[in-house]
């Protein structure tokens, strides 16, 4: 009796560690990293392996059907409706004493707000309200001095300044470090988050979700152009960390990197899309172009979706037109589906049909943008 | 999927149509047909395509596939017809040849072939051009032109106008009213408005220039109804004869009549003159800041409207020049009140017009383009207008009259007197020792009040008045 206790105490603790060593496993530990953000662009199609010829995500495969193509008056399910924003810097703040601070806290961001206005325009994924009154004031009032008050007012009696969807705030937070005694540098971090905020609730949505961009000053300026000497706790010569116009235009540099890389991640969160209409050869016809965000010398991923499936079929390189985009199919991918399409294709005009729906959608910022734009 | 939808095509804009479509191939959009042909059923299809997206290049590509479409009715239809004669299977070719050639005729007419009944098909996109199916039915006949709705004119030549109306009416026990004649009243306060609102439709656009813009076929209704109500309190005399047509009992004591009235119209356009001059060019007094007073002055005077340092009716305006950072913008505010206050409209602009960069004089310019701009003048123009008449349908601008006491025999009729003037309202009577006051609404002058108070007065006197004296237009002193 004693020794089937035994036994049966035996069998439920082998039991309980035969549970406990099974435990799933899908999550592992990792460290938090504090080292500068990359930027992250397209491969050119022709690096493209057949494994790669999948669909990213984020892909948005609504039609032209509700749009009115009127830019002012366009149909929210419309996918070239584009959400019309202002931008804002904030955090401009810098806390603690030290040497370097107070420079640091001088620093004005409204040049930057600016850049960063003319960046965003630029890879059409918003509209963008401007808030450079100043310019705008100035030229009301040449308008104004050249034309006179009637004309003046004719030309300023349009629909009046965009209302934003949408507010966009960069946040900056910026810290400094010196290191060394005699001979010192000054190690500048700017990190970058962006927030798109509805002004009217408060809240502030969950995507575009640009993540954190952390530039450090070193990526910018060689650590020699940052040194400084130091004598009886005084300055001597050197770096003019004390000096507010030498440190913007380090912060300045930074920022403008951080812009680039909110930029590209901006790009790959809301990637371009369009309908292919149809195939002829390796040349495909999509149905937006510009007006969609397509940008030139654009890879996209050719796929056909079918009642909720997407099936990659090829990679191919897009140039835009206003409102359509032409591209060519540089690689196809080593699929049934694809050989078939391909197939048709060859013979005349491939033109989906029956329910079944091709689209394109870009893979993020295209090769060269970043040499060629920033 | 074919959608039906009625399209006008005229052959005879073809030429000018196709003159348009070459021009433009030098610049976008432009607009080009791929085919067009008979069906099985001998329908002319046509399919054109045009560049860009949206409704502008839909309605770009059915233009150039209806002047196809017109373009080969009138040319080589019958030609193309026989080609395919063999291949129809709905219809015989002597059939469709029929209705082809009665197409060229009536286009060959040099008429129009109108109202072409053609069905447009789901638009289509192919690389940047938007592209249409177009077909004509077989059978669809050439449309006639529509008839034009008679106006109603307003006869110069006649002295009078006879309308026929309903007027409706219940006992009314504190007047002493019976059923009959608050319907009678009824019925020829709705003649004289009904005439006021013909005359209007066909002389309003005279008095245009100095109240509202208006066309004549918007005939303005709270306008009409004011300048009824207010012609049929200042005179009785504008149905010259009626004579009862009908009769039907209401429920609750009520009855219904039926009337033919006969309205002397050249009294009624005298009086609705006297009354849209009252509402359209009234006499102001400007109360604003310099420079917005000379802004102010020379645009009233420019709208038709009297500006008169006299004047009871008030136009008070002030501008604002608010600063955010450097950017200056105007707010203008403008109220239209009498001299005892009462308030009959207000405007304000729309200061996100326009801003400027802060200096000195700025708010000068920022005048001259805010009092320049079309739409904010016609929206303060309305808001005068409104404003004016919304004093007339009070009843006229507030009279102040004061008569000395030693004139007056008795004080407790003055008010019953006042009260049976033509046109006179809200009276009310006060005063002290020496003086007798009374104020009231009075839709016309003070001259004219004075004289009719020195005729409705003597039963009331002591001793004889003295000449009025009239001050600021509004206030007539017996002193």
């Amino acid at each position: 009796m004693k020794f089937a206790k035994l036994a049966v105490s035996a069998i439920a603790l082998s039991v309980l560690v035969a549970c406990q060593s099974t435990a799933p496993s899908q999550t592992q530990s990792t460290k938090v990293s504090n080292r500068s953000s990359g930027v992250s662009v397209a491969k050119a199609p022709e690096q493209f392996n057949d494994s790669d010829i999948s669909v990213p995500a984020f892909f948005n495969t609504q039609g032209l059907e509700n749009c009115t193509f009127d830019v002012d008056n366009e149909h929210p399910a419309c996918p070239l409706k584009k959400p019309i924003v202002r931008m804002y810097f904030s955090g401009t703040d810098v806390g603690g004493e030290g040497q370097g601070v107070d420079a640091l806290r001088a620093y004005d961001d409204t040049q930057l707000l600016f850049m960063l206005e003319n960046q965003f325009s630029g890879i059409n994924r918003y509209r963008i309200v401007t808030r450079d009154d100043a310019v705008i004031d100035a030229e009301s009032a040449t308008v104004l001095e050249q034309q006179g008050a009637a004309k003046a007012a004719e030309y300023f009696s349009g629909s009046g300044p965009l209302l934003p969807d949408y507010v966009v705030k960069i946040d900056t937070l910026r810290t400094v470090k010196n290191e060394g005694s005699i001979t010192g540098w000054m190690d500048y971090t700017l990190e970058l988050t962006a927030a798109t905020i509805n002004p009217r609730t408060r809240e502030i949505m969950s995507y575009p979700n640009l993540g954190k961009v952390r530039v450090k000053s070193e990526e910018v300026r060689d650590r020699s152009e940052l040194k400084f000497i130091m004598a009886n706790n005084r300055y001597v010569s050197g770096f003019r960390y004390n000096d507010s116009a030498h440190v913007n235009a380090v912060i300045n540099d930074m920022a403008s990197r951080g812009i680039d890389i909110l930029l590209t991640r901006m790009l790959s969160e809301i990637p371009a899309s369009a309908q292919v209409l149809g195939i002829k050869g390796d040349q495909i016809s999509l149905d937006r172009g510009q007006n969609a965000g397509v940008l030139p010398n654009e890879t996209m991923i050719v796929f056909q979706y079918e009642a909720g499936f997407v099936e990659p079929i090829g990679v191919a390189r897009v140039q835009p037109s206003i409102n359509s985009a032409n591209g060519t199919i540089v690689r196809w991918k080593n699929s049934r589906l694809a050989n078939q399409i391909e197939r048709s294709a060859s013979n005349g005009i491939y033109r989906p049909s029956n329910g079944v729906k091709i689209f394109a959608i870009s893979v993020g910022t295209p090769a060269g943008f970043l040499e060629n734009r920033t | 999927m074919i959608k039906a939808r009625n399209y006008t095509a005229k052959l005879p804009a073809v030429a000018m149509l196709s003159g348009l479509v070459a021009l433009a191939f030098g610049a976008a959009p432009a607009a080009h047909a791929s085919s067009i042909s008979f069906n099985s059923n001998a329908d002319i299809t046509v399919q054109a395509c045009a560049y860009g997206r949206g409704a502008a290049a839909i309605a770009q590509a059915e233009a150039q596939a209806a002047a196809e479409l017109a373009a080969f009715v009138k040319g080589p239809a019958l030609l193309q017809l026989n080609e395919v004669a063999d291949s129809l299977t709905t219809t015989s070719a002597a059939e469709a040849t029929q209705w082809v050639q009665s197409l060229q005729e009536a286009s060959q007419s040099g008429i129009t072939v109108a109202n072409l009944f053609v069905q447009s098909g789901q638009p289509w996109l192919q690389g940047s051009d938007t592209c249409v199916s177009m077909t004509l039915v077989r059978g669809t006949d050439v449309g006639g032109a529509d008839a034009l709705d008679g106006d109603i004119v307003w006869d110069d030549a006649s002295r009078e106008v006879a309308v026929v109306v309903n007027g409706e009416g219940w006992p009314n026990k504190a007047k002493g009213l019976s059923a009959q004649q608050v319907a009678e009243v009824d019925g020829l306060r709705r003649a004289v408005s009904q005439v006021v609102g013909v005359w209007l439709q066909q002389n309003y656009s005279q008095y245009s220039n100095s109240s509202i813009e208006q066309t004549n076929d918007e005939v303005n209704e709270s306008l009409k109804d004011v300048v009824a109500q207010q012609l049929h309190t200042r005179s009785n005399g504008l149905v010259k004869r009626w004579q009862l047509l009908d009769t039907q009992m209401l429920s609750d004591g009520g009855v219904k009549l039926t009337l033919e009235a006969v309205v002397e119209k050249q009294e009624l356009a005298q009086a609705a003159q006297d009354i849209l001059t009252a509402i359209g060019s009234p006499r102001v007094r400007v109360m604003a800041p310099q420079p917005l007073a000379d802004h102010l002055r020379l645009w009233l005077n420019q709208q038709g409207i009297e500006v008169s340092e006299n004047a009871s009716l008030l136009v008070n305006a002030n501008a604002d020049v608010r600063v955010s950072g450097n950017s200056a913008r105007l707010h203008l505010g403008v109220q239209v009140e009498d001299a005892a206050g009462n308030l009959y409209g207000q405007w304000n602009n729309n200061p996100a017009l326009l801003a400027l960069p802060n200096k000195t004089g700025i708010h000068r310019d920022l005048l001259d383009v805010h009092l320049s701009h079309e739409q904010q003048r016609a929206a303060l123009a309305n808001a005068l207008h409104e404003a004016f008449t919304q004093m007339v349908a009070q009843g006229g601008l507030i009279h102040e009259i004061a008569i000395a006491r030693r004139y007056l025999s008795s004080t407790a009729e003055l008010p019953g007197v006042l009260q049976t003037i033509g046109g006179v309202r809200d009276v009310q009577v006060g005063g002290n020792e020496q003086l007798v006051t009374a104020q009231l609404r009075y839709n016309g002058s003070a001259a004219e009040l004075a004289s009719v108070l020195s005729q409705v007065l003597p039963p009331l006197l002591a001793a004889p008045l003295p000449q009025a004296r009239i001050d600021n237009a509004y206030k007539i002193k017996f002193l």
